[in-house]
């Protein structure tokens, strides 16, 4: 049962840095100044099992209800209308993974490529139909290869995993179905995965065909869309789906 | 990309008649000593370089050398004298003044003008010429295929590679290749084109090897060939910017530091497994902080001196600063660097925890260079090869405005979003303390303006004329001061605080606000920086030469030279450039207020009670 689109509100949230980072100080309000909604509850347990050096032993108190860090088991926070959720894109360097967070949360597209370094990270709030309101913790990795060794660190404890390939592109479909591979093995058992075919403006040089991606995503439980971050097809709809998907608390 | 680093050499014929006619600084050089030991940098320096082993050349004449032309060999790279300065000058004002576009130098159909560039001199021990027989086998090999390539490339693609005018006439290279020869950067052209290129790179060294040596550079005309061996990875520079070997071989060391900096050192096993492993996939998307950093060698100082730069700020808005940062620096961050553009606002470690200058010059550049720090905060792992080059860090970056920007380090991976909450306590410290307005207020009006030199110490304010001060006076400078800057004749000064390993420079004001004009005084710096820390003529304390290499051009287009000081102290390094016709005695007196004016201002200027710096 798909929500009509336009019942739904785009909510910018205080944190997204859209307004910050190109303002001169004073003029926009700082990001860091709102924190999230403490009213929403973490589910996340302190995880990280990895031995952590030297100075992390001494942090003070009032950052230990964060200590969960990246590797929270699921960092999916929760309460009956507020859901908090960690989302991961992956996929190849040059699909759009940035230019489709970008199109999300900051409703731009930049056509001048820019290559992601080590991640990202922004967020963006959706409200939906029955008013839950779903705040997007988006994690936008690099698709270099130095930096696959390191997407554990990222994907590890997300709820959400949005394997993105570029239509135009054979290689990066099977980069995709990597990616879906390691997920499978490596992330949380619940987790959520959208298969997505970004640049379908350029459907003129495609070379994956929709069928091939549509029976690849349904062979592997996951919700395939073809999105453009440069038109903004089917952008909204992606973090939708998405958010239908998840997990509610039950009340 | 600086487009003067193309030679546009009008008259090709002309250089290979003389090829070597390379520039004789330090012979025609007019200069004096004034407590010196050793001549300026060794006028009288036997030709040779010392630096090599004596076998080298033993092993080394074995290459095959190529030349055209005269085979006119002098001892080290700019110590010697090589000829008729008259065609090396004019060269050098192509050098900076025509500023030929890539576009208008490269593909106009200079053909030919690589002529001067392809002829490889072997740098002999002696300071003797070549054998003529060695220039005819080295010539005829490389003619070949010179002709070969010429007739074939009628049309130049914007994509450059060996065979293009426009990239042989790039006035300084950077290679980096693996020992199996495969390319892994080039500064210009597309670094896969030039497997063939890579591999002659790599037939030089491993031929030198495996005479149980090491190349460390060649001679050719006008041209210096660079050789830098670091286990699996050659680095190698071509340049015919005159500046010293030194110089050159410090900064391939930087560009192998950049490489660490963004795989780390344990990207040699990758080698061990591998012989032909091929490098380029992980360095994908880092070209722009390679180009970056390349340039930086023609306009931060940084980049030789071994120090870095703070934003002029009131002593008690960077105390504010320092004291945030050393908040979160005691909560588990191992370095807190708070900076604007390349200059240091504050920066704060953990306990025993020491930055180097070089690995924060490499750190701000990868940072400033990555267009992706600016769209979000970002969280990135990355290596700072002077702390420890095997492990990866993980970096938090967030830019506060357009051009400050935070940087938090950590050793956890899990660290992100402790990183994130000490940046929002950060931010709200900083926004609310008007440290970050004082940022940017600083970067358009502060600094150290050589026309504010105290004229008489009893004048001296004990601090900077900031503020309204200063924008009143900035007017001013533009409209008066348009030939010569500041009293007694000074141009320019860089102080550097040994202990502090921080310097501090003046604000490049008339006749040097021309980039050309800054890149000329960054070199002559550099040149002077090297001759002045050479450790074969041994350490100098102070050196007042002028300077051919340091030409700046009036506006009737007549060439000033400029008259380099320099005085080495245990305290402080000063290099400071004068008009032409400053006298030794008034140019000394000048430093001396310099310095005065340095003290006075020095709690602005420099950061002080920072981590303490042991490496």
């Amino acid at each position: 049962m798909p929500i009509p689109f336009h019942s739904l509100r785009l909510l910018l949230t205080a944190l997204d840095l859209a307004h910050t980072t190109r303002c001169r100080p004073g003029r926009a309000k700082p990001s860091g100044l709102v924190l999230w909604d403490s009213s929403s509850v973490e589910l996340g347990r302190p995880a990280s099992s990895l031995p952590q050096m030297g100075c992390s032993s001494s942090l003070p108190d009032r950052n230990a209800g964060r200590l969960d860090g990246l590797n929270s088991e699921n960092s999916m926070a929760t309460d009956s209308k507020n859901i908090r959720v960690k989302l991961v894109l992956l996929g190849d360097s040059g699909v759009g993974k940035s230019c489709i967070v970008l199109r999300f949360v900051r409703g731009q597209f930049d056509p001048t490529s820019k290559v992601t370094v080590g991640a990202s990270f922004l967020s963006q709030t959706l409200a939906l139909e029955d008013s839950t309101i779903v705040k997007f913790e988006i994690w936008d990795t690099a698709g270099q290869e130095r930096y696959a060794s390191l997407a554990p660190l990222y994907y590890r404890g997300a709820a959400v995993a949005v394997v993105v390939y570029d239509i135009t592109s054979q290689e990066t479909f099977k980069k995709a179905q990597y990616w879906v591979k390691e997920l499978q093995k490596h992330a949380s058992p619940g987790i959520i995965m959208a298969l997505v075919g970004n640049k379908g403006d350029l459907h003129e040089k495609r070379a994956v065909s929709s069928q091939d991606a549509m029976e690849y995503a349904e062979k592997n439980g996951m919700f395939f869309i073809e999105t453009s971050a440069k038109t903004a097809n089917n952008i909204n709809q992606l973090f939708q789906e998405i958010a239908k998907r998840l997990p509610r608390a039950s009340s | 990309m600086d487009s003067d680093d193309v030679v546009a050499d009008p008259d090709p014929r002309q250089s290979d008649a003389t090829p070597g006619a390379a520039p004789s600084q330090l012979a025609q050089m007019r200069s004096l000593t004034l407590e010196v030991s050793n001549d300026a940098a060794g006028a009288e320096q036997p030709a040779g370089n010392r630096s090599l082993p004596a076998d080298f050349y033993e092993a080394a004449d074995e290459i095959e050398v190529t030349k055209k032309g005269c085979p006119l060999v002098g001892g080290m790279a700019g110590s010697a004298s090589r000829g008729e300065p008259e065609d090396w000058k004019e060269r050098s004002e192509l050098d900076g003044e025509a500023l030929p576009s890539p576009s208008s130098s490269g593909y106009a159909g200079e053909r030919g003008s690589s002529g001067g560039s392809n002829g490889i001199e072997e740098e002999a021990d002696d300071g003797g010429p070549l054998l003529p027989d060695d220039c005819r086998r080295g010539k005829r090999h490389f003619d070949e295929s010179e002709d070969l390539l010429s007739s074939y490339r009628i049309v130049f693609l914007p994509d450059e590679d060996d065979a293009s005018i426009s990239w042989r006439n790039r006035k300084k290279h950077f290679f980096i290749l693996s020992h199996s020869g495969k390319p892994i950067y080039s500064r210009y052209g597309d670094e896969h084109k030039l497997a063939g290129f890579s591999a002659t790179l790599q037939a030089i060294i491993s031929f030198v090897e495996n005479g149980g040596d090491c190349i460390k550079f060649v001679r050719a005309g006008n041209h210096q060939v660079i050789f830098l061996v670091k286990g699996p990875i050659y680095l190698v520079c071509i340049s015919c910017t005159e500046e010293p070997y030194e110089a050159l071989k410090r900064q391939l060391e930087l560009i192998y530091s950049q490489l660490l900096l963004i795989l780390t050192k344990s990207v040699d096993r990758c080698f061990e497994k591998n012989p032909k492993f091929d490098m380029t996939p992980l360095l994908s998307g880092t070209d722009e902080v390679f180009s970056s950093l390349c340039h930086a060698f023609s306009w931060n100082p940084a980049t030789f001196l071994h120090a870095y730069t703070c934003l002029p700020l009131a002593y008690s808005t960077r105390q504010a600063a320092s004291a945030i940062l050393q908040d979160v620096a005691d909560s588990g961050v191992l370095f807190a660097l708070l900076m604007c553009e390349h200059k240091v606002v504050s920066l704060s470690g953990a306990q025993k925890a020491s930055l180097h200058p070089d690995d924060m010059l490499l750190l701000s550049n990868f940072v400033i260079s990555t267009e992706s720090f600016r769209t979000s905060e970002s969280f990135s792992p990355i290596c700072l090869p002077r702390y420890n080059p095997m492990v990866f860090l993980y970096v938090y970056v967030h830019f506060l405005d357009v051009d400050t920007y935070l940087m938090l380090l950590s050793t956890s991976s899990d660290s992100f979003y402790h990183l994130k909450d000490c940046r929002i306590h950060i931010e709200t410290v900083l926004v609310k303390s008007n440290v970050l307005s004082e940022v940017q207020r600083s970067l358009l009006h502060s600094g150290l303006h050589v026309e504010d030199l105290p004229v008489d110490f009893s004048l001296r304010s004990g601090s900077l004329p900031h503020h309204s001060a200063m924008e009143k006076a900035i007017p001013d400078i533009s409209s008066s001061h348009v030939g010569i800057g500041g009293p007694s004749g000074l141009w320019h000064f860089i102080y550097k605080s040994v202990n502090l390993d921080q310097y501090a420079s003046s604000e490049f004001s008339s006749p040097l606000n021309s980039s050309t004009g800054r890149k000329r005084l960054i070199r002559a710096y550099q040149k002077l920086y090297f001759s002045m820390h050479d450790t074969r003529t041994g350490p100098h304390k102070t050196q007042f030469r002028r300077d051919e290499d340091y030409v700046i051009y009036n506006f009737h287009k007549t060439p000033n030279v400029a008259v380099l000081l320099c005085w080495i102290t245990q305290d402080f390094e000063l290099y400071a450039a004068f008009d032409p016709l400053a006298e030794k005695a008034i140019a000394i007196k000048t430093c001396n207020r310099v310095c005065q004016w340095v003290r006075d201002v020095e709690n602005e200027i420099f950061l002080f009670g920072a981590a303490p710096f042991s490496w």
